[in-house]
């Protein structure tokens, strides 16, 4: 039965990507109806598959299949395991369970959502092929068994992105995303793929349950396990966008909406996150690993949220503050919280999907992803994605009772524990989150709508259909955000953090009126600057201060990897080039056979054709020999 | 029935078969050349069937004394090493057939030279005896030149003498390594199992006779700093002979190198391993580097080939059989990739006759199978996870990093230069508006899909299932190292 | 010097080979070539004469190589003539120096 669910699971979005693949032309129609059909079906397994555990027994459970067999000796000195093996297989638990369930429901809604976002587009069913190769990589990421299975599920969610990224691929900006995206995220795997290696060298086994913190101090020194963890976390940083790896994640936001909502925000981005999870025991062996992790998380959230702030473009202010949201929940994990990180997660995949497909809905209405023209084009009258978009903001936001304000609560109280500065790192990251959140609700709501936009994009909204593909993920995602919060909180039966671990959240009175003061704060902040949305931009198009510039220019990081990869990279290739056209082909293989051929030409000399040449030649030769035998003879006699 | 000298010659009867057609037969010519290519098909798979790959010894031995006085024998023989090698070269090979059957300048000729081409690979990889190893070496080379300087493009005269003239040198050495071993005392033999048991290498002779012998199959498998004939053949050569080309005959060197280099002297093996891991690193990272500067979709290629030609050559450096492994995996899904990679340029260059990155780009709208197909050769080539060049580089990285670490955390750097021109010339040539020679270019025909579609089974089949490839070189890796 | 010693036969022969072969190298005429080519048979000739009759003076097996030698000089004059000839025609000229058609 379970083992039937996770094949359902993991196959269902396979079969999807197939059969649209290998549809005939005419029939390429119907594909999203096989993709949305599957995707539901994958959702329903992996709910099914919850509740058979909802209580927590037979976890973790593991089915496993011998894939690759390295080796059965001794292979080095230094080494002394004996037998290396590779396997496949699933591997359920709690953690993933939970994550699965996120990963399916959402797909399942963006796919749906897709249908009307996407119903005008001309290669949609190249579309929902990849969203369904995606969510496949996805769930067998999520499911995997080990560290090395899980790295090659990882690189087909980063082959899947790139596809979606540069979905529309005659737009050169979107190929070129893609293509930063995934050489991005390939420098980041480099660490990945060389620690699982030196792991699986090492350790002899990359297996999940073989990753326990006690089991790795026995076996390896601290210096290794220190290192071991900062590559893995390598991987991590690349996928999850944490500084400095972030670069990637705003550009990708050239893909189409309802994908920035389930890949660069709800699911693939938080596979880092979901990693430092799962392996949380190998991180956790080291003292110094954590404490990077947590210095990187920090970094990225506040980055994140920083740039967040200035951004005209609705859905890089998004892809900002999922980099700072991911920030947050690494900075969690890296307190050695592992359980508040993936709270955090999985309330993030739903309101951040939310406002993820509200944008969509946003720019498929008034074409336009600036958020002062979505104002001015009358984006208040769009009453149902207003008010999704309010309730994912004050989510985002945290404030009380939505989702947010539980699982970021819980990962303030963590910091708070930890100490230091971290703790107050997080609390101004959630003064600038709520700051650019209000921004933005501002921006729309206040903005005049301005006559020139008459209802000309009514005209395409006649089928029913499609209004209910639009309607229903929005209210569905927006009903579950509001309740996945409260999983956390004693509301229900069903204790989600009791479940996963950790202990339930209490309301810590402290923490409450410092976020409560916080976003009042920033609420009034951006009121202040934001209540009149055209005297704004008026403003900023007048004087902006050095900070302001300096965050349009994205810190500079961007630049830096220009010089990095077209002055530093391709220089040095660029000499390697002239190097082997000059050097090995021009000096050692044609220079060789120049001389050659030079030899050929000077020796050819003697043979000029004139009988009397040769015939001197035969004389002298002649002469020659007779000399030397003459001289031998005489060297004989005496 | 000896199998072996069946598939041997299936393509030589083609051959004959087509020397006799008048040439104006032109599709009769194509079925003959593709009927004896499936022959080979066939037969390798029934070989592979009845392969028993748990055993260390030879199987399927065929032997005719030839020459008796001087060990000149007749003798074929598969184990682990070759019988993978001899799938590939017939899946290919059909493949290459299939792809080329578009072409109309001297059909005959083409179709005769690719067999006879394809007769030489072939005995090269089931013989036994070093003279026909040196001979059937030979047979292969002369039918390359003629197809390069006939049917091929771009400065072909150059490519063909260079690849030809470096394929001899490459040749010369290795011969000169087998008269040396012939005239060992107690040896007077060319048969590789004599060879093995009657005679023994001092120690400064397996160091120099390992030296020689690397120094001819390195010009063969294009290790650094020997390379350059290869991105040059690759470009001036017909599709369906580069499919060949970088597909086979590239691993010929390698398989050499393994076959009697590291099989008869496992000291110098060990001896002079070190300074191969350095030139594989150096094939591996250089190879890359220089790629991303090519301008020419086939250089880029060829440049790749390169680089991933220094990977098979990094795990047989490793001396341990997960890098063995590792190598003939590569080595292995690598032709099967490269002969994808030609057959995608081969259309695309028919019909914009340019080859050029710049002058391309969006192939995706005009023809978007074959740039589908285009990408998963990229993908693979990128060593994405699901391919068969994933396990093989993990195998090869695995052995390195044991074994020569430095060298093993650099070479993982070349898989990021790789994504950089893969992706580079995937975006230039597939993506963006549509240029001007592109807007002419249509998409392969249903036909065309069928030998495409065999190779990249092949590649995801082995990506996902490396066990089976593995299962049947393992054994006889371990026999080939004595552990 | 000894008039009938064999030292002045061979002188007279070595000087009668060096003449020829110095007319074989330095004139640029085929048909001087030829006469030249006679005067180093004629040295050969005159060598087999006086060898025989110093050294095996009851044998004749030296006089015999001459009449062959002379033979076969007659023939090679034949052909050699024809050849010029025939060159001659082809060339009007009968200049060495342009006879390297077949020079590589």
């Amino acid at each position: 039965m379970e083992l039937n669910l996770l094949w359902v699971i993991q196959l269902a979005p396979l079969a999807a990507f197939l059969l649209v693949q290998f549809l005939p032309k005419g029939a390429k129609k119907t594909a999203p109806v096989f993709a949305i059909l599957l995707a539901l079906a994958a959702a329903c397994a992996s709910i099914k598959l919850f509740s058979l555990h909802a209580d927590g027994s037979s976890l973790p459970a593991q089915y496993l299949h011998p894939w690759l067999s390295v080796s059965d000796q001794t292979l080095w000195p230094f080494v002394a395991i004996k037998d290396y093996a590779l396997s496949v297989g699933f591997l359920v638990d709690r953690l993933n369970l939970l994550m699965i369930t996120v990963v399916t429901t959402i797909t399942f809604f963006v796919q749906l959502f897709s249908f009307y976002y996407m119903a005008e587009d001309e290669s949609r069913a190249r579309y929902f092929a990849f969203l369904s190769f995606f969510a496949f990589s996805m769930t067998g990421l999520v499911l995997s068994s080990n560290l090395l299975q899980t790295f090659l599920f990882w690189e087909l969610v980063g082959l899947a992105s790139y596809m979606l990224i540069g979905f529309w691929y005659q737009k050169p900006s979107a190929s070129t995303a893609a293509r930063k995206a995934f050489v991005i995220n390939r420098l980041a795997d480099l660490g990945f793929y060389l620690g699982i290696l030196l792991l699986f060298i090492l350790f002899g086994s990359v297996d999940y349950l073989n990753l326990k913190t006690e089991a790795l101090t026995a076996a390896l020194p601290q210096g290794t396990l220190t290192a071991l963890g900062l590559l893995v976390f390598m991987g991590v940083m690349g996928k999850s966008a944490q500084f400095p790896f972030h670069v990637w994640l705003p550009d990708a936001m050239e893909g189409p909406t309802p994908v920035s909502a389930l890949i660069h925000s709800a699911t693939m981005v938080a596979a880092g996150v979901f990693l430092l999870s799962r392996a949380f025991g190998l991180f956790s062996a080291s003292i110094t690993t954590l404490t990077f992790i947590l210095i990187i998380g920090t970094l990225t959230a506040c980055v994140g949220a920083m740039l967040a702030t200035v951004q005209r473009d609705i859905k890089r202010i998004l892809a900002y503050s999922t980099m700072s949201q991911l920030g947050l929940m690494v900075m969690a994990i890296g307190a050695g919280s592992a359980v508040a990180g993936m709270f955090h997660l999985a309330t993030h995949a739903y309101f951040k999907s939310l406002l993820f497909l509200t944008a969509g809905a946003f720019i498929h209405r008034f074409h336009t992803n600036d958020i002062w023209e979505i104002g001015t084009a009358g984006g208040k009258k769009e009453r149902l994605a207003l008010a999704a978009l309010a309730l994912g903001l004050f989510s985002l936001s945290g404030i009380f009772p939505f989702a947010g304000f539980f699982s970021k609560d819980m990962i303030l109280e963590t910091l708070h524990e930890h100490g230091g500065l971290f703790y107050y790192a997080a609390l101004f990251v959630s003064f600038l989150t709520a700051y650019y959140s209000f921004r933005l609700l501002f921006i729309i709501t206040r903005s005049k709508v301005s006559a020139s936009h008459h209802e000309d994009t009514h005209t395409h909204h006649g089928s029913a259909l499609l209004d209910l593909c639009r309607a229903l993920p929005l209210i569905s995602l927006a009903a579950i955000s509001v309740v996945v919060g409260l999983t956390g909180t004693s509301v229900f039966d069903f204790k989600l953090l009791h479940w996963l671990g950790g202990e339930q959240t209490h309301l810590n009175l402290e923490i409450l009126t410092t976020t409560t003061l916080l976003i009042l704060a920033a609420g009034s902040l951006a009121f202040w600057k934001f209540s009149d949305p055209e005297a704004a931009e008026k403003r900023l198009r007048e004087n902006k201060s050095p900070l302001h510039l300096a965050l349009e220019r994205k810190l500079f990081i961007d630049d830096a990897y220009d010089f990095l990869v077209k002055k530093v990279g391709l220089g040095i290739a660029a000499l390697l080039d002239r190097f082997d056209r000059a050097f090995i082909n021009g000096v050692l293989v044609n220079g060789t056979s120049y001389f050659i051929l030079n030899i050929g030409r000077w020796l050819s000399r003697v043979q000029s054709g004139l009988l009397q040449d040769y015939l001197a030649w035969v004389m002298t030769a002649g002469v020659a020999v007779i000399f030397w035998a003459a001289h031998l003879a005489s060297k004989g006699l005496s | 029935m000896p199998i072996l000298s069946s598939i041997l010659l299936a393509p030589i009867l083609g051959l004959l078969l087509i020397l006799l057609t008048p040439g104006r037969f032109e599709k009769l010519i194509k079925l003959i050349a593709l009927a004896a290519a499936s022959v080979t098909v066939i037969l390798s798979l029934i070989l592979i069937s009845k392969f028993d790959p748990t055993v260390t010894t030879w199987q399927f031995v065929e032997r005719i004394e030839w020459v008796a006085t001087y060990g000149i024998h007749y003798t074929n023989a598969v184990d682990g090493l070759n019988v993978a090698m001899i799938l590939l070269t017939s899946i290919v090979i059909f493949c290459g057939i299939l792809v080329s059957w578009n072409v109309t300048f001297r059909v005959k000729d083409f179709f005769a030279n690719m067999l006879f081409l394809v007769a030489g690979v072939f005995g090269v990889f089931m013989t036994t005896n070093l003279f026909f190893f040196f001979l059937f070496y030979e047979v292969a080379v002369i039918p390359m030149y003629l197809l390069i300087v006939i049917w091929g493009s771009t400065n072909k005269q150059y490519a063909a003498m260079k690849l030809t003239l470096y394929l001899l040198l490459g040749s010369a050495l290795m011969f000169a390594g087998f008269l040396y071993m012939y005239s060992l005392p107690g040896s007077h033999t060319f048969d590789l199992m004599q060879l093995k048991q009657n005679v023994t290498f001092s120690t400064d002779q397996q160091n120099i006779l390992f030296l020689g012998l690397f120094l001819g199959f390195g010009v063969l498998a294009a290790c650094f700093p020997f390379h350059v004939w290869s991105p040059d053949g690759h470009v001036a050569a017909p599709t369906a002979a580069s499919m060949l080309h970088a597909g086979v005959l590239m691993k010929l060197g390698a398989y050499g190198l393994l076959r009697v280099a590291v099989y008869l002297l496992p000291e110098g093996a060990r001896h002079w391993a070190g300074t191969i891991a350095v030139l594989s690193l150096c094939n591996i990272v250089y190879g890359a580097m220089v790629a991303t500067q090519q301008k020419d979709l086939k250089y880029i290629i060829g440049y790749s080939s390169v680089s991933h030609m220094g990977i098979v050559l990094l795990g047989i450096a490793t001396l341990t059989p997960v890098g063995i492994n590792g190598a003939m995996f590569q080595m292995f899904s690598h032709g099967l990739m490269t002969a994808l990679f030609f057959a995608c340029v081969g259309h695309i260059y028919d019909q914009s006759h340019t080859r050029l990155l710049n002058e391309l780009g969006g192939l995706s709208k005009k023809a978007p199978i074959i740039s589908a197909f285009f990408i998963i050769a990229g993908l693979c080539g990128l060593g994405l996870p699901g391919m068969g060049s994933f396990v093989a580089e993990l195998l090869v990285t695995i052995a390195a990093l044991g074994t020569y670490p430095v060298i093993g955390i650099i070479s993982i750097t070349a898989l990021l230069v790789t994504a950089y021109y893969v992706l580079t010339a995937i975006q230039k040539t597939f993506y963006g508006p549509v240029s001007e020679k592109a807007s002419h270019v249509h998409d392969i025909s249903a036909f065309q899909i069928f030998p495409r579609a065999i190779l990249v089974g092949c590649l995801v089949y082995f990506g996902i299932f490396p066990q089976v490839f593995i299962g049947w070189c393992t054994v006889s890796v371990k026999g080939l190292l004595g552990v | 010097m000894n008039p009938a010693s064999l030292q002045s036969y061979l002188l007279i022969s070595s000087a009668l080979f060096a003449l020829g072969i110095f007319g074989l190298l330095m004139r640029r005429n085929l048909i001087a070539m030829l006469i030249s080519l006679e005067l180093v048979l004629n040295s050969a000739s005159l060598n087999f004469v006086a060898l025989n009759k110093f050294c095996l003076p009851d044998k004749s097996l030296g006089q015999v190589f001459v009449i062959f030698i002379v033979a076969l000089a007659a023939a090679e004059v034949c052909i050699a003539l024809s050849l010029i000839l025939w060159f001659y025609r082809k060339q009007e000229t009968v200049n060495v120096e342009d006879a390297k058609e077949l020079k590589g």
